[in-house]
């Protein structure tokens, strides 16, 4: 705990520091759209719909962006624009002739071309195209008429603006995320602390998860049945903790499986997955005694896509006939087809997932559903490690803060607090 | 990389990070096909029960391979449009994917059948909930609706979408989010830690 606050006090004395950050960003109008855009990479940084037209100029001053048409000019705060991340390397292949080069691009893709970063100056719409003839030149107003015909032309438009070059000091750490890293400490400062409660041996109480008490009896019954299992840890990658939840209840799955003699199916969407599935198991069957009920061939890759994978997998389920089916991890919409097919079967089926919009899939197709969080419990709840059970303990104290700030949220929103709500502003 | 989403000068930490995982993703993919000519090649030597589609993947991957690597017009990359490898992938891969993703309709109503039969009353408001959305969502529902007398006024689609699919429905899915980000916050916790290692074959 002294040094988890030691970590903390030097984390916070960084955070107020502030260090020099040069950034070329450029303003434009496009179209109706104020954009601040980052030479560098492209990047437009941010945005806010404006009243103007393509005729307007746009100048930046210390007091703002004041955009200018005719005679009348708007002056907008260069914090009003709405933060984006967004910007797309684009390229249109036409074929001339050409009536209206604009008309040919839709107006996305006109508000996010990338640009030159070699450009300095940017005035104007500027077209750059390569083919036949190549060469660089200014789009005036709507007409093109260099272009010859039935040649194809790749279109790259330079964006409208002033280029402008500041220097700007900013904190290291990014307060415009306080909220979250709020929203972290104390999720993690609970974890531990129940953690450390579990570990002086405090008997901390864990509701029953149906689904993870069924895995012994449906390998049971793969056992009583003489069949194999079959283990489907969805289409994510090793980035996903939904995968290395899977992992986890894998490697309690193959403990069974290997002390009750079976051999268990792994079909894999991910070769990273596939190696370290294959390890996991294999360590379950020395571990048991039985290395040579371990079969590599059974925990193998299907394919990297989606319903490539479920077929494959379809397949093996109809071919092999398995008694227990287990789905858990990151599934997409293979999942009904995978359960449902499985149900076909007629073996026993447990999924978990916390990918919201397939879990009214498994809840319709499979036996026992492990619904969000439970995927993430499964490790602790299946060890029985009273470090783990104290984290799952700290996520149940989470969450009933959490149930506290919603109530807040929805009384202050009520009674108009407005000065509350920052603490649930994402910006 | 949490402290780089908090931290500005340390943000380029990410894009590296994610270059290195992707690097080690692509070579994966080697891994990824070594597995599949070991595990059909066998049964296609033993001539195992349905080894001629075994065989069918592995000349198919063979050919894919080949297309997508060396075969293409000078000046152009064996994975631009026009070549082998984008028919293969227009004309074959994206036509199979699609019959197997249009199979979801079947599965669809077969899982629905089951799921909404009315065996308890929690299954049985499951039922009307489905029935009114599935019906009064579409063009027709909404004008059989505004036949029926007296209630017929009543707007049964702002109820629809303000109130089962804006208020039960998000309150209900918000929950599960809510849950399971905490959950993630917690295992990511326990992974740093080393609390955490059964995902690696340990106890």
């Amino acid at each position: 705990m002294r040094r988890l606050c030691l970590f903390l006090s030097l984390f916070l004395a960084l955070s107020m520091s502030c260090w020099a950050d040069e950034q070329t960003v450029i303003y434009r109008l496009n179209y109706n759209w104020l954009q601040k855009i980052d030479v560098a990479d492209g990047k437009v940084l941010a945005e806010r719909a404006v009243a103007g037209s393509e005729n307007s100029t746009v100048e930046v001053t210390e007091h703002g962006v004041i955009v200018r048409q005719g005679n009348e000019s708007k002056v907008y705060s260069k914090s009003d624009l709405t933060p984006i991340d967004l910007a797309v390397d684009s390229e249109k292949v036409i074929k001339s002739p050409l009536e209206d080069v604009k008309d040919k691009f839709t107006y996305q893709e006109r508000r996010h071309w990338l640009i030159a970063g070699t450009e300095t100056k940017i005035d104007g719409y500027n077209y750059w195209f390569s083919g036949t003839p190549q060469q660089i030149f200014t789009f005036g107003k709507n007409k093109i008429s260099v272009l010859t015909e039935n040649n194809l032309y790749i279109f790259r438009t330079f964006p409208k603006g002033n280029l402008v070059r500041k220097v700007s000091l900013r904190p290291i750490f990014d307060w415009t995320k306080w909220n979250n890293f709020l929203g972290v400490l104390i999720v993690a400062g609970c974890v531990f602390t129940c953690t450390s409660l579990a570990k002086k041996g405090k008997n901390l109480f864990i509701r029953e998860i149906f689904g993870l008490s069924a895995l012994d009896e449906a390998v049971g019954r793969a056992t009583e049945m003489g069949k194999p299992v079959l283990f489907v840890p969805g289409v994510g990658e090793v980035d996903s903790t939904q995968t290395m939840a899977a992992l986890s209840i894998l490697g309690y799955v193959s403990d069974c499986t290997a002390d009750y003699d079976i051999p268990i199916i792994v079909p894999n969407c991910s070769p990273i997955v596939m190696s370290m599935a294959q390890d996991i198991a294999e360590h379950a069957y020395i571990k048991a005694g039985r290395p040579d009920t371990y079969v590599e061939d059974y925990i193998c890759y299907i394919s990297g896509d989606q319903f490539g994978f479920a077929s494959g997998t379809c397949g093996m389920m109809v071919r092999e006939k398995p008694a227990a089916i287990f789905y858990m991890g990151t599934f997409l919409a293979e999942a009904l087809i995978l359960a449902e097919t499985g149900y076909s079967t007629g073996a026993i089926q447990i999924a978990g997932t916390a990918s919201a919009s397939q879990l009214p899939f498994f809840v319709a197709s499979c036996d026992y559903t492990l619904i969000g969080e439970e995927l993430y419990a499964a490790s602790a709840y299946l060890s029985k490690d009273p470090e783990q059970i104290g984290s799952l303990k700290g996520q149940d104290v989470a969450k009933a803060i959490i149930m506290i700030l919603i109530i807040l949220g929805v009384i202050s929103v009520s009674l108009h607090w407005t000065w509350i709500s920052c603490l649930w502003t994402v910006i | 990389m949490i402290v780089q989403f908090y931290v500005y000068p340390l943000n380029w930490l990410s894009d590296l990070f994610n270059d290195f995982y992707n690097i080690v993703l692509t070579f994966s993919f080697i891994l990824g096909a070594l597995s599949l000519f070991d595990v059909n090649g066998k049964k296609i030597v033993q001539q195992s029960p349905g080894w001629g589609y075994n065989l069918v993947l592995l000349i198919s991957l063979v050919i894919t391979l080949i297309c997508g690597l060396f075969i293409a017009p000078p000046g152009h990359l064996p994975i631009d449009e026009g070549t082998a490898f984008d028919w293969i992938f227009k004309y074959l891969f994206n036509p199979l994917s699609g019959a197997t993703y249009s199979l979801l309709a079947f599965y669809i109503a077969s899982a629905s059948f089951r799921a909404f039969r009315a065996r308890s009353p929690e299954a049985t408001v499951l039922l009307i909930t489905a029935f009114l959305v599935m019906l009064f969502r579409v063009p027709l529902g909404e004008h059989l609706w505004h036949c029926l007398p007296f209630v017929g006024q009543f707007d049964i689609s702002k109820f629809i979408e303000d109130w089962i699919m804006g208020g039960f429905n998000a309150a209900g899915q918000r929950a599960i989010m809510f849950g399971a980000s905490v959950g993630l916050i917690s295992v990511s916790l326990k992974i740093l830690l080393g609390i955490e290692r059964s995902y690696l074959g340990g106890d």
